[in-house]
């Protein structure tokens, strides 16, 4: 049988094409208490192919799906197809990236050390290890492990594989207060086994519930600063950053300027210094290179204050005349401030630890939600509060951001300041 | 339109697959689904089109091991290498005994006989894939006309058919059911104010879908206008009316995963301890399941081989029962309720929603601005996350209308947090409209993760919560 690049080859309505194989093993866990409750394997294998057909400088192009049973006949169907989808969605010319003779930096995870039967029995273990408080407990636990054999081609020589591995465990704290139980929700991810890691997040989240149940309603009328952590953080900074895509840019959607600042003229608080990275330890969205196949590098996209550089897929730089384009990243590094912990909690603040899920309204500013459990300090005391909303506009904050001196790394790909203060926000 | 012919091809071989493993094991279904779907997105500066984000193609097996159950999810499956796939399977649900040491204790699931094959075509014209795209770009087109703030239109349309295959010893289930997604957005921009109104249009009907999506490409310009002049609310405890829209977010978020009973097997749901009891007012009457109304959430047999339901949930007020998958309802000792679903066969079952509204009432819209004093009309979902265990409300609403006196002030606000305590929030519905609109274009995840397609909506209601 014919290869799909063969049949490609062969077609000669096709003009350049791209295609990405993964395959995926993973072996899952899922638990109610510390009970077994049902067991999962799977491997499977998924081929997305995109067909480009050019005429009269207009590319056109159509992603398709080929399923590994498919036959000759049927991948030619497909390739058909793809070519007839193409033709109706022709858009200005654009090159696919160019391969490369660099070779691909990715580290090896040490989750391929063990099968993963065996290393999904450490990581139950070091979870329920945790598991210690007589009025606190773990309800329920999933685990996943994956192992994900990826594989990038494209018409132009790009020829890029890699295998990638990461774990995530879900887990469900509870906790019984005086008046009710109370429960959080966690995601733990990671690229590499760090048993230890995984029981201090377990124990860290146990002790959030119980801060949870021991949490009284804020009272009316707070007027406080805001410290923002982990995703939150991350969510602030990532507002700017997805300003400075290509696309943003290309669609007329971008407020921010490269050679601007991206905090507005007056920057009172800290001046961002950001860059976007291929990996980060223990991220579990590192890859060498994007869904084009374009090589990631380090780069600097906002340095004090300033936009520096746009950044995204490759198409989208194309059209903005940019000679490399960067490619598309997850993962990214802020610079920290000069701020202590300590003197960021000198004035009355509410550190908001865990939110039913902070929105951030990349076109209008707005961002908030829901705080479900937070630390208040109101000049004299300090106490976990729960049931109030925090808003405000990014859009009249972005001047006033005060970064913490001290850094945290979160596996969904920010290493920053631990903190993010924010004044003058709504409080309901 | 068709039931998928790879799966009827693959029949046969499914059924031998299962028979072998019955030799070894007491209970063993086998799901395999294809589901295949077609996406165009036409903005003001690029045009895409893709085999869409509902396709896919796989198997799953789950497998009773005597104790709890087991699955293996995989792609491809032929007659010459079958008994290596059993080997496979064996191989790779087999745990060590240290593991097997701890497990829930459950019975063997009921397989109650059953042939059949189910089919629901869709209605109204067909269109070419070159009519969707010219259909697709004189929206966009129109939109740019209606203002010259337009900075970006979007079009977009997606049609999913999904094939699905259930066999078990006694059970041998085919469907195929299609759904149509058309939705419309515009952004606008005035200096550095940037705001986009958006709508959707989503049908058993590619005809119906573009009709009611043309019908609302006005109105969305003129809200993304409107939206550069919103203010931010000024938070506190206001009478609101919900549109459908909002309507179905408090069922779906607020309501509907707190009964969801996986989360009963948990105890990760303060419902479990309500059934019976008064969690809303006596005019609330809230529905789930996929047979409950025809919408983006409406199957023939769940993942696990149950038939659709129709479950009333809140009859009066008072919570009747929830809805569940069939280990869910295996571990209560309750009638699963057709609502095992997955993201895809390469994922686990859990207890999902379907199609989920409150039922409509007898006031109409008019009487409900006119009765309030100081509130907001409460529009467009944004999103919302739920909390079962302790019923916190988080709900964004995209948008709300100030009325005052029983009119519109013509000031509007963006976005709107409601937040709040479920029960008293349901309990303080005091008007339910005839109205009454479900939507069937979103997506449900469970936790951060799982994502299905789902309706909602309902009647509008008018109620008092708490907005920031």
């Amino acid at each position: 049988m014919k290869s799909i690049i063969e049949l490609l080859n062969e077609n000669k309505k096709v003009s350049a094409w791209k295609l990405i194989e993964t395959e995926t093993e993973s072996c899952e866990l899922f638990y109610v208490l510390k009970n077994l409750e049902t067991n999962r394997a799977t491997k499977t294998k998924d081929i997305n192919l995109t067909i480009y057909i050019d005429e009269e400088g207009t590319r056109g192009a159509a992603n398709v799906v080929i399923y590994p049973h498919m036959n000759e006949e049927e991948i030619k169907k497909v390739i058909e197809e793809g070519v007839y989808s193409a033709s109706f969605a022709k858009n200005k010319f654009y090159e696919l990236p160019k391969g490369t003779n660099e070779e691909l930096k990715f580290d090896v995870s040490n989750l391929s050390e063990k099968p993963f039967v065996d290393v999904i029995e450490d990581i139950v273990n070091a979870v329920f290890k945790a598991d210690v408080h007589k009025d606190g407990w773990i309800n329920s636990t999933e685990f996943f492990l994956y192992k994900k054999n990826i594989h990038i081609r494209n018409s132009n020589g790009v020829d890029a594989s890699y295998v990638k591995y990461y774990g995530n465990i879900e887990v469900i704290p509870t906790w019984k207060g005086e008046k009710e139980e109370v429960e959080l929700y966690k995601m733990i991810e990671f690229g590499n086994l760090d048993l230890d890691y995984i029981t201090k997040e377990v124990s860290d989240i146990l002790l959030l519930a119980k801060l949870r149940s021991e949490a009284v309603t804020l009272p009316q009328g707070v007027k406080a600063n805001i410290l923002l952590t982990d995703e939150e953080a991350s969510q602030i900074i990532d507002h700017f950053v997805s300003d400075l895509s290509y696309m943003s840019e290309y669609q007329h959607m971008s407020l921010s300027k490269v050679g601007e600042s991206v905090q507005g003229d007056e920057i009172k608080g800290d001046k961002l210094n950001v860059k976007l990275v291929p990996s980060l330890i223990n991220s579990c969205k590192n890859s060498p290179v994007d869904r084009d196949g374009t090589l990631l590098k380090e780069i600097q996209v906002i340095k004090d204050g300033i936009a520096l550089q746009r950044h995204g897929d490759f198409r989208f730089g194309y059209y903005l005349g940019e000679e490399n384009p960067t490619g598309v990243y997850s993962n990214m590094k802020v610079e920290c401030g000069n701020t202590s912990e300590t003197e960021l909690k000198k004035e009355p603040y509410i550190e908001c630890l865990k939110f039913s899920g902070m929105q951030m309204d990349s076109f209008s500013g707005f961002f908030g939600g829901e705080v479900r459990l937070g630390i208040y300090f109101d000049g004299t005391n300090t106490y976990p509060v729960t049931g109030f909303s925090i808003s405000g506009n990014i859009k009249e904050k972005r001047g006033e951001l005060i970064l913490s001196k001290e850094q945290i790394s979160t596996s969904s790909g920010y290493e920053g300041p631990k903190y993010i203060l924010v004044k003058g926000m709504d409080i309901a | 339109m068709a039931y998928s012919s790879f799966l009827a091809s693959k029949k046969d071989v499914c059924k031998k697959l299962v028979n072998k493993l019955l030799e070894r094991y007491e209970y063993v279904s086998l799901l395999g689904t294809h589901s295949t779907g077609k996406s165009v997105s036409v903005t003001s500066r690029v045009t895409s089109i893709s085999d869409g984000m509902g396709g896919q193609c796989g198997f799953v097996l789950k497998i009773f091991n005597g104790c709890s159950y087991s699955e293996y999810s995989f792609s491809e499956i032929e007659e010459e290498t079958l008994d290596q796939l059993v080997e496979d399977v064996i191989t790779k649900v087999t745990l060590s005994s240290s593991l097997l040491e701890r497990r829930v204790s459950v019975e063997m699931m009921k397989d109650e006989p059953l042939v059949k094959d189910f089919i629901r075509p869709l209605e109204g014209k067909e269109y070419s894939l070159e009519e969707v795209v010219y259909k697709l770009s004189e929206f966009k087109d129109k939109m740019h006309s209606l203002s010259n703030k337009v900075i970006q239109a979007m079009a977009r349309y997606s049609k999913t058919e999904n094939s699905s295959l259930f066999i078990s010893r006694n059970r041998e289930l085919t469907q195929n059911y299609s759904w149509v997604n058309v939705s419309i957005g515009a952004v606008v921009r005035e200096g550095q104010k940037v705001q986009m109104g958006h709508d959707v249009a989503a049908y058993n009907s590619v005809e119906k879908s573009f009709e009611v999506a043309e019908a609302k490409l006005e109105g969305c310009v003129k809200l993304a206008e409107e939206l550069l002049n919103a203010e931010a609310i000024v938070p506190g405890e206001y009478e609101i009316i919900t549109e459908p829209s909002i309507t179905g977010l408090i069922a779906h978020e607020a309501f509907g995963h707190g009964v969801e009973m996986d989360m009963f097997v948990k105890n990760r749901a303060k419902a479990r301890d309500y059934v019976d009891e008064y969690v809303a007012s006596e005019l609330v009457d809230m529905h789930d399941g996929a047979s409950s109304i025809l919408s983006a959430a409406s199957y023939f047999f769940d993942d696990d081989g149950v038939l659709a339901h129709d479950t009333l949930i809140i009859k009066k007020g008072i919570l009747q029962t929830g809805i569940s998958d069939a280990l869910s309802a295996l571990q209560l000792g309750t009638e699963p309720t057709g609502n095992g679903r997955r993201e895809s066969t390469k994922r686990k079952a859990y207890s999902r929603m379907t199609n989920t509204w409150f039922a409509p009432g007898t006031s109409s819209v008019e009487e409900m601005i006119k009765s309030i004093k100081h509130g907001y009309l409460l529009a467009q979902t944004d999103n919302g996350m739920e909390d079962p265990k302790n019923w916190n409300i988080q709900c964004v609403c995209s948008y709300g209308r100030e009325i005052k006196d029983g009119k519109f002030t013509g000031k509007i606000v963006a976005p709107v947090c409601m937040t709040g305590y479920v029960p008293d929030l349901l309990k303080s519905i005091s008007m339910v409209s005839k109205e009454f609109e479900v939507i069937g274009s979103g997506y449900c995840g469970k936790g951060y993760k799982e994502w299905v397609p789902v309706a909602d909506g309902g009647p509008y209601l008018k109620a008092k919560c708490k907005l920031g």
